[in-house]
């Protein structure tokens, strides 16, 4: 417990140190939820404004994947560098060490989410649907975030390949889910991918389902439940993975 | 016994990094590993701190049987990496607060070593400053005081000088020096022979995934020194002096130029004081030497190869 505690605390202060990543996973999506209400109609509905509400839920989850960056980060740079042999020679499993790293990330994105949320509620109208279920989605997606994050760590030798994986799937999910290009067209698959087909398209609308904008409470929870067997799967692969690879 | 390495064997596809190594470690001596890049000292040094496991051989450290599951008999090893691993984004004390934390200590054990850890390396004056700011040598000391903030009995310190200046260098080693006198023993690897030479009790040579001898100076000396030469100068030179040198017991030659005598013995012959009170009662010495074997000498006979400075063996 102790060793968990001082990696967890360790983590924790490396991240909130290093000024550029809170500003940027912060202040960016924020950037660019307020470019969408001045780029777009004033599209009010129930006292909301639409066009912050439809980019401040997609936002708030592409940011979470982007914030497993910083897990990629550190990971990268302490398990697959000089820094590894030091630190595999002290008398700490590599499993302490993934799940202080893991939470530590996991806190500071929930922390840069929050913000997002309350700065968007409290200045630009946004509805952020149910609170239970956006709570949910919210949480659920930052913890996948940072199990993906880490499995693309465990499986990578290279910082720069880490990197480029981790962006992939970032704009992978972004781009199928219909929300970075628009639409990649009318069919079956298509539709299943902006819909039900990426963590991005089922968190996002899951919230939208959880309120008056697509009001289907069911939907909402189905995407929830897809969501967490995700994520149980994940965490599943992060465990097999890490040990696996015997060391972190 | 602190540490056994019995018959280690460690392949990396065809490469053998390790070819049946014996090692033994005693309680409190400094254990100089010296060779060449590439010679498996620092495969052999993973492996006794657990980070590899070993193809097959046995390693015992602390009485326990060490691999890479093994995190307890790691609590009392403290290693000195090869390149500076501290966080630079964190200050020097930060840095030791975090690397004791691993090892269990908290509250005012760990703020008590960490201390006395800063006050050893010399870094008490820097302990709020990040090390990105130090120079490459005070680097290295926090990367030493960061293997020792936990107290730990047996020290392996990889080539932990290397890239530094002289002033540096001596002050690392006089640094090790003053671990062994606190009781802990160190394993000290490095490819400068001086180093080595300077510090150790034990000298292993490794060479090839082996070691090919290990012991004392002295012993390594004599397995390789058959002949034991002494120059001197006479103040008053004369065919008698010479007459008389060959007569003192275990002499095998003397050869004269001038005022200069080159005196060869048979090893451990003794005879040095026996050859000075000749000299002085024919008129006494302008000057006087001893042509000593040492570690260069005994590496470059056992292996074949000269060791040179960047570890490269030529």
């Amino acid at each position: 417990m102790n060793n968990f505690l001082v990696i967890f605390k360790h983590y924790t202060k490396r991240s909130w140190m290093d000024i550029i990543g809170p500003l940027m996973f912060t202040l960016m999506p924020l950037g660019i939820i307020i470019f969408n209400i001045v780029a777009s109609e004033e599209n009010m509905e129930n006292g909301y404004n639409l066009a912050a509400t439809g980019a401040s839920a997609v936002m708030l989850i592409a940011f979470q994947f982007f914030c497993g960056q910083i897990l990629l980060h550190y990971f990268m740079k302490d398990f697959r560098g000089d820094m590894r042999f030091r630190l595999q020679a002290a008398p700490v499993s590599g499993t302490s060490f993934i799940v202080g790293a893991v939470l530590a990330s996991w806190v500071f994105s929930v922390i840069q989410g929050l913000i997002i949320i309350i700065v968007t509620a409290l200045f630009f109208n946004v509805y952020w649907g149910n609170p239970l279920i956006t709570a949910l989605i919210f949480l659920i997606v930052s913890i996948m975030s940072q199990l993906l994050a880490a499995l693309t760590a465990l499986l990578s030798n290279k910082y720069s390949t880490a990197t480029a994986i981790s962006f992939i799937y970032c704009f992978g999910f972004m781009i199928l889910s219909g929300v970075m290009i628009g639409s990649l067209g009318d069919n079956a698959l298509m539709n299943f991918l902006e819909t039900r087909g990426t963590p991005l398209s089922l968190a996002w609308r899951g919230i939208h389902y959880s309120g008056f904008i697509l009001d289907d409470m069911n939907q909402a929870w189905i995407n929830i439940s897809i969501l967490a067997i995700m994520t149980v799967v994940l965490a599943v692969a992060v465990f097999i993975v890490a040990k696996r690879r015997r060391s972190v | 016994m602190l540490a056994t390495l019995n018959n280690l064997v460690k392949r990396y596809n065809d490469t053998t990094a390790l070819d049946h190594l014996n090692l033994n470690v005693y309680e409190g001596e400094i254990l100089g590993l010296l060779g060449p890049n590439g010679a498996g000292k620092t495969t052999a040094i993973r492996a006794l701190c657990g980070l590899i496991n070993a193809d097959s051989g046995e390693i015992t450290v602390f009485g326990q049987r060490q691999n890479i599951k093994n995190l307890s008999v790691r609590r009392n090893i403290g290693l000195v990496t090869q390149e500076i691993t501290v966080f630079k984004e964190l200050t020097a004390e930060a840095n030791l607060r975090y690397f004791g934390g691993l090892y269990g200590l908290k509250g005012v054990e760990l703020t008590a070593n960490v201390k006395e850890v800063l006050e050893f390396v010399g870094l008490s004056e820097h302990a709020k400053r990040k090390p990105g700011a130090f120079s490459g040598g005070m680097q290295r000391r926090l990367n030493i005081a960061c293997a020792l903030v936990h107290r730990p009995k047996l020290v392996i310190m990889d080539e932990p000088t290397v890239g530094i200046d002289p002033q540096s260098r001596n002050h690392i080693l006089e640094s090790v020096k003053r671990i062994a006198q606190r009781g802990t023993t160190v394993i000290y690897t490095s490819h400068y022979m001086e180093e080595v030479q300077a510090i150790s009790d034990r000298i292993a040579i490794v060479d090839s995934g082996r070691v090919i001898v290990e012991g004392t100076l002295e012993k390594l000396v004599s397995l390789i020194q058959h002949e034991h030469a002494v120059y001197l100068t006479a103040v008053m030179p004369s065919k008698a002096l010479e007459e008389d040198l060959k007569a003192i017991a275990g002499v095998k030659s003397v050869k004269q130029n001038g005022a200069d005598y080159t005196i060869v013995s048979g090893a451990n012959s003794g005879n040095v004081n026996r050859i000075m009170e000749v000299a002085v009662r024919h008129g006494g010495v302008k000057s006087f030497s001893e042509a000593k074997a040492n570690l260069e000498d005994v590496f470059l006979t056992l292996t074949g190869k000269k060791l040179r400075d960047d570890g490269k063996v030529s």
